[in-house]
């Protein structure tokens, strides 16, 4: 990390919101809909609309640091052993994450496409892609990201308007009918996604050029991605109806199933499967990178080529691990909850934190 | 910026003995026995060489050497032997180039290896009695074909001109279209035995000077004994050699290196060598064609399109298309299941097999037809499409279907404009099957991910080869779905050009009633 | 140490190797057979289902070689009883060379006696399997399932496209709903608030005439009378139990009341002179519902339907200029009222909640549906239903002056 990665404030907020959406949009209908059923779209929304404070947070705490490097950054608001202990975490929750995705986006295609190919041919073919992603840096995955997204989205608002044509509307009602106990309930156990967002943003603010775009910029696409997921769980409630959508782990599946664009082409889940391997990719590229980086600040003298190859034998080795689905979800749960949630609490701190200290340096002058 | 240099370490090769090299000797002396044995035993052993010695009405021996498939010999004749023997006075040098040659190109040299080079570049030299100097004159006759049109790059509309082998005839072709003297060549000498010329074409001002500069020490970095052509030095000056993708676009047409220049690009020429290279090259150009700024804006964009679609056809199509028949049938709508099936009935090959066999069928159809004469070759490419097609399908050796995804994905990458994402996208359609056909969509997904990592670090001369996308730029992003009307494109290409982005002025285009003088009148009136 | 060039060129070499050893997943397209249709029965004891599925084997066209020749398909129907859905699979799969494939699955069909007695176990089933789609179409059979799959085609080449036929015109001229597993389950998992219903299919002998293209065809061997789909109506449940059913004219009512169909058609008799027919197209039906609490404990649920007519068919007793389409839209407005009132009287009289009313009442007012919930089957049939029909006449056809017999 001794030079500056030379990021653009547009690049980094196509990361955030990448790294949001991530493969979330896959089961978050299931997820929903047990607490607030009908409801659940604009507790999306609602949930992005209130993470946006922690966005904003973590762009404030760019400014403060020296630009260019995320160790250094966490130094200056932390200090030297606090710090090394928030980057362990934070290398952790990412790593953690890169593995959790890894398997469950394996775990899935191997259910639902390949049946007969064994899991870890699939595990070590997608840990290649991750590996040598990071062998290139990350600029060289932001860029990719970047490329990436392009096929992505494009596909993702495809089958959207394919799916639009089966909506019904009506299931979408009752409108106002959750109860406020149960939103928060709901808001709560949504949280994790909009994190994984945030803390992206938290490490990419600092190595961004043009620090004074990535605030509004970030803030931006953090909503962008909320509207896209609520518009997600509107379309594949209103399309599947709750029951339906809370009966699938990933909803998103049987939703492609039930297109049907002129009794012709029936049965496009196919088309699906590369929208969940690119996305799968996208973010567990992302959580590994910066993993990776988060590491060489914390252990300087482990050096690329061996970084990348023996963190990706841990991530193998952790990734052969779970039995099945629930045993990977559980893995991701402990990741989101346990390593995740507490960020949200710590952010603020040390945004305090770092005010009392510019303001005490400020009387002192 | 850097980041290509420092990872690439250049292995200079042992550095073979040259031939000739006896440094104490290697200057004319000003004895004329002695520099006449000594050039004459440096260009031992080649029956072209002529040598003649003259004498002047003074009595001084001059000497001169020339190569006979090189030289006009008439203008030889006319302007320095016959002044030569013509001339009463005392003979200089001073004279001699002066008053006797009149050619501009007539110049004083003292090292013989110098000499030897430019003798063989179509220069004659002359030693003079008496002078510690030899006197070149350059009045070459390379026997070179004329300008013609572009045999691989050939367009409808739009100039037809495509550079020879000649280099200054290249360069003057460039100057005659660019006639500012901002057009600058730099050139630099390579090749420790072909001394062959390279030269670095861009606009003052309009190209970065650190590009310029790049460029001139990658070139100078290249030690080798011989250049056989400008297409030779690509791997040497591509940041990743071994990448299939091409990160320098090779052309040989004078109005795309011109389009080129004019946005901040360079191009790099060497003598012998009819294609000019072009740095940097983005990779998504390679959907742009010459000729899409000579259509009409909504055709060009049509076109681009289609070569879109068609670039993702010929990678793609094989490894997808196994991807649905043998991994993921439950797209493929009943009707078309029925028919394939009718037609796989009695293939005794796996469908992997098959594609693999008839894509190599396929690429040797291609491949022979290009190698054999063109008379023949039409005739070869009839008969691989529709003599072998036709009978293997017969024969119920392949399928009809894959026939035509084969050929499908076969000739659509001949719709892309660049010769070398043609041959690139040629064995990446392998790669993607080969993928495909082990782990299905994963695989197809796969390799898809893994040439956009591959595509992605790549850097054409310091600059991200995969530009307008990634780094994303609006504008540049635009161009490569939508082809703007020329008036439209006013800026050159971001972070390309030096300081002028602008290309365009203001209010050029011809509105009617926007100024009094273009206000069109009633004829009733 | 090794060039970066040798690492590279073994580790192709490494993964060519490991491509001989792949292709896990890879099956030819040859060797699938396609399931079209799942029937299910009951079995002949009470944990057994009897389980058949119709197989389309696609073979080549009938002259020539491979390559020639338009692709038809076969169709087999094998039939198994077993306890389980997975069970039946494997024992299907025993019998066939080809192996079994479930992504062309366009229908499942339950018989009657299955249905009788309850189809939810069967849906959970099918449910589970990854291979059969939520948007398969799901019907009951007027007798056993085996016998639809067994008819044969009246108007398509197999009985899947007849029925996919019977499906498609539910825009048109409403004959059966379409109901999808997903829907199935909807209705099951959400008892009270949504009632199931599903079309029955009925056969009827296959009767060709000399027009047709093999006259004999309607016959098999031994003299068999060949049979043909046809719409029968609608099943009603009351939860998974088939209790009762709808007619075909019952049906379209349905199928318009529940927003399945937006058009319809109908015929009726001029109310003043016998004689006098009118057939109207009804063009676009847009229902709106109304919850009304007129008392506690009691509601007036307000059935809206707004219609747009076509003019089609007249006879007799009309102006003929149609000056004044007023009477037209009077006859249409009591016409659309008496059928929909005669529905609604029948799920009363049932019990059955077919029109989804609970669900629209959780949709408009989920404080009152709260409190109506738990007993809403009980409540249901003393629900006051007023039907309010707004028919308008919008399109008249380019006929000025209809013809009169005799004037």
């Amino acid at each position: 990390m001794k030079q500056k990665t030379l990021v653009h404030s547009l690049q980094a907020a196509l990361v955030i919101f990448a790294s949001t959406i991530g493969t979330v949009y896959f089961p978050l209908a299931a997820v929903l809909i047990p607490f607030v059923s009908t409801a659940s779209w604009y507790v999306v929304l609602i949930a992005f609309l209130l993470t946006t404070l922690w966005t904003l947070l973590s762009t404030w705490l760019a400014k403060q640091a020296p630009a260019g490097n995320f160790g250094v950054a966490v130094e200056t608001w932390l200090g030297p052993i606090l710090g090394k202990v928030f980057l362990l975490w934070f290398a952790a929750y990412w790593f953690l994450l890169s593995i959790g995705v890894l398997s469950e986006v394996s775990f899935v295609f191997h259910i639902v496409a390949l049946p007969a190919t064994p899991i870890g041919v699939l595990q070590v073919a997608f840990l290649f892609l991750v590996i040598y992603t990071d062998l290139y840096g990350i600029e060289t995955c932001i860029r990719n990201i970047q490329a990436l997204l392009m096929l992505a989205i494009p596909l993702m608002l495809s089958f959207l308007l394919t799916a639009f044509a089966a909506a019904r509307w009506t299931n979408l009602l009752p409108l106002l009918d959750a109860s406020l106990v149960d939103m928060v309930k709901a808001t709560y156990y949504i949280s994790p996604y909009p994190l994984a967002g945030i803390l992206t943003t938290l490490f990419l603010a600092v190595q961004v050029q043009d620090q004074e775009q990535i605030g509004i910029k970030s803030v931006l696409f953090h909503w962008l991605a909320g509207l896209l997921l609520a518009l997600i769980v509107a379309v594949t409630i209103a399309v599947l109806g709750c029951c339906v959508t809370e009966s699938y782990v990933y909803p998103t599946i049987p939703l492609a199933q039930s297109i049907n664009i002129g009794d012709t082409l029936v049965g496009v889940e196919i088309l699906v499967y590369p929208l969940w391997l690119l996305s799968g990719y996208i973010k567990s590229a992302i959580a590994f990178v910066i993993a990776s980086a988060t590491v060489a600040a914390l252990f300087p003298a482990f050096k690329q080529p061996w970084r990348a190859w023996g963190l990706g034998l841990i991530v193998l080795v952790v990734a052969m691990l779970p039995a099945n689905l629930r045993e990977v979800g559980r893995l991701l749960n402990i990741c989101n909850f346990h390593l995740g949630i507490p960020f949200y609490l710590v952010i603020p701190v040390i945004a305090i934190g770092v005010k009392l200290k510019k303001g005490r340096k400020q009387h002192a002058k | 910026m850097h980041h290509g240099r420092k990872k690439r370490a250049i292995k200079r090769p042992r550095p073979i003995r040259e031939l000739q090299q006896r440094p104490e000797t290697d200057v004319i002396t000003g004895h004329f026995e002695h520099d006449f044995q000594a050039l004459s035993d440096l260009l031992t052993n080649s029956s072209d060489l002529r040598t003649s010695i003259i004498r002047t009405q003074d009595g001084k021996r001059v000497a001169l050497f020339f190569y006979a498939g090189l030289i006009n010999q008439q203008i030889l004749n006319q302007n320095v032997i016959h002044p030569i023997q013509k001339h009463a006075a005392p003979l200089t040098a001073e004279t001699l180039l002066q008053r006797i040659i009149k050619s501009p190109t007539g110049e004083m040299e003292k090292s013989l290896t110098t000499l030897a080079t430019v003798l063989a570049k179509g220069a004659a030299v002359i030693l003079m009695e008496g002078l510690d100097r030899a006197i070149t004159v350059t009045l070459p006759q390379f026997h070179d074909r004329g300008i013609e049109r572009s045999q691989s790059e050939d367009v409808l509309i739009g100039p037809h001109h495509s550079f020879g082998e000649d280099l200054n005839k290249n360069l003057g072709l460039l100057r005659r279209y660019l006639s500012s003297p901002r057009l600058k060549i730099r050139t630099v000498q390579l090749g420790r035995i072909s001394k062959s010329d390279v030269a670095i074409v861009y606009i003052e001002g309009v190209a970065q000077e650190k590009l310029v500069k790049e460029a001139e020490e990658r070139l100078k970095r290249i030690d080798i004994d011989i250049i056989p052509g400008v297409s030779y030095l690509i791997e040497f000056l591509e940041d990743q050699p071994f990448t299939l993708l091409p990160q320098l676009k090779p052309t040989e047409r004078p109005d795309r290196v011109l389009g080129a220049l004019s946005e901040g690009r360079i191009a790099i020429m060497a003598e012998g060598d009819p294609t000019c290279l072009i740095a940097p090259f983005f990779l998504p150009e390679t959907m742009q064609s010459a000729e899409d700024y000579y259509e009409k804006p909504l055709v060009a964009t049509f076109l681009r399109w289609l070569r879109l679609l068609s670039a993702g056809f010929s990678i793609f199509l094989p490894g997808v298309w196994i991807t649905l028949a043998s991994f993921h049938h439950g797209i493929i709508p009943p009707t078309l299941f029925n028919s394939i099936v009718a037609g796989r009935e009695d293939v005794p090959f796996p469908t992997i097999i098959e594609a693999f066999l008839l894509l190599i069928a396929f690429d040797i159809v291609i491949e022979a037809s290009t190698r054999l004469p063109s008379a023949v070759g039409q005739a070869v490419g009839i008969v691989g499409a529709i003599i072998l097609g036709q009978s293997a399908v017969q024969a119920s050796l392949i399928s009809p279907t894959m026939t035509i995804v084969v050929a499908l994905s076969g000739l659509a990458v001949y719709t892309l404009p660049s010769p070398s994402s043609v041959s690139a996208i040629r064995v990446l359609k392998y790669f993607v099957l080969g993928l495909s056909s082990l782990l299905g969509l994963f695989g197809t997904i796969w390799a898809f991910i893994f040439i956009t990592i591959k595509a992605v670090s790549m850097r054409s001369f310091g600059y991200p080869a995969v530009f307008p996308v990634a780094p994303f730029n609006i504008r540049g992003w635009i161009d490569i779905f939508l082809k703007l009307p020329n008036t439209m494109l006013k800026r050159r290409p971001h972070f390309l050009a030096a300081e002028n982005e602008k290309r365009l002025t203001e209010g050029v285009t011809p509105y009617p009633g926007k100024d009094g003088s273009r206000e069109t009148k009633d004829p009733s009136s | 140490m090794l060039s970066k060039i040798t690492c590279r060129l073994i580790a192709l070499l490494l993964l060519t190797s490991f491509c001989l050893v792949g292709c896990w997943d890879s099956e030819e397209i040859t060797s699938l057979a396609p399931v079209v249709a799942i029937g299910i029965d009951a079995g002949s004891e009470p944990n057994l289902m009897r389980i058949s599925a119709q197989m389309a084997l696609p073979a080549a066209g009938g002259g020539g070689g491979a390559g020639s020749g338009a692709a038809h398909t076969r169709l087999r129907v094998l039939t198994v009883e077993a306890k389980s859905l997975t069970q039946a699979f494997a024992l299907l799969q025993s019998r066939t060379r080809r192996r079994h494939f479930f992504l062309h699955l366009n229908h499942v069909v339950f018989g009657a006696q299955l249905a009788r007695h309850g189809l939810g176990r069967a849906t959970e089933a099918l449910q589970a399997w990854p291979q059969i789609r939520g948007s398969t179409l799901a019907f009951v059979s007027e007798e056993t399932a085996e016998q639809v799959l067994h008819a044969h085609s009246g108007i398509g080449q197999d009985p899947g496209s007849d029925i996919s036929h019977i499906i498609r015109s539910v825009s048109s001229a409403p004959l059966a709903r379409k109901m999808t597993l997903n829907d199935m389950i909807n209705a099951l998992s959400s008892p009270g608030s949504t009632t199931l219903t599903l079309p029955i299919l009925g056969l009827r002998p296959l009767a060709l005439t000399s027009g047709d293209e093999n006259p004999a065809a309607g016959v098999g061997i031994d003299g068999e009378q060949y049979m043909e789909v046809q719409p029968k109506g609608t099943a009603l449940f009351e939860r998974d139990r088939w209790v009762a059913e709808l007619s075909v004219r019952e049906t379209q009512t349905l199928a318009v009341l529940v927003g399945d169909a937006k058009r319809g058609m109908s015929t009726m008799v001029n109310p003043e002179n016998p004689e006098g027919k009118l057939a109207p197209q009804y063009e676009r039906i847009r229902v709106s519902y109304r919850v009304n609490e007129t008392a506690p404990g009691q509601l007036q649920v307000v059935t809206r339907l707004r219609v747009d007519i076509r003019l089609v068919e007249i006879h007799g007793g009309y102006d003929p200029q149609l000056s004044d389409t007023a009477p037209i839209e009077a006859t249409v407005k009591q016409d659309i009222t008496n059928r929909v009132s005669a529905l609604f009287q029948k799920l009363q009289a049932h019990g059955l909640d077919s029109v989804n009313i609970g669900q629209r009442i959780k949709q408009q007012k989920p404080k009152l549906w709260r409190q109506l919930e738990a007993d809403w089957l009980q409540i249901y049939p003393s629900v006051e239903f007023v039907v309010e029909a707004v028919p308008k006449v919008r399109t008249l056809g380019l006929i000025k002056n209809f013809y009169r017999l005799g004037e």
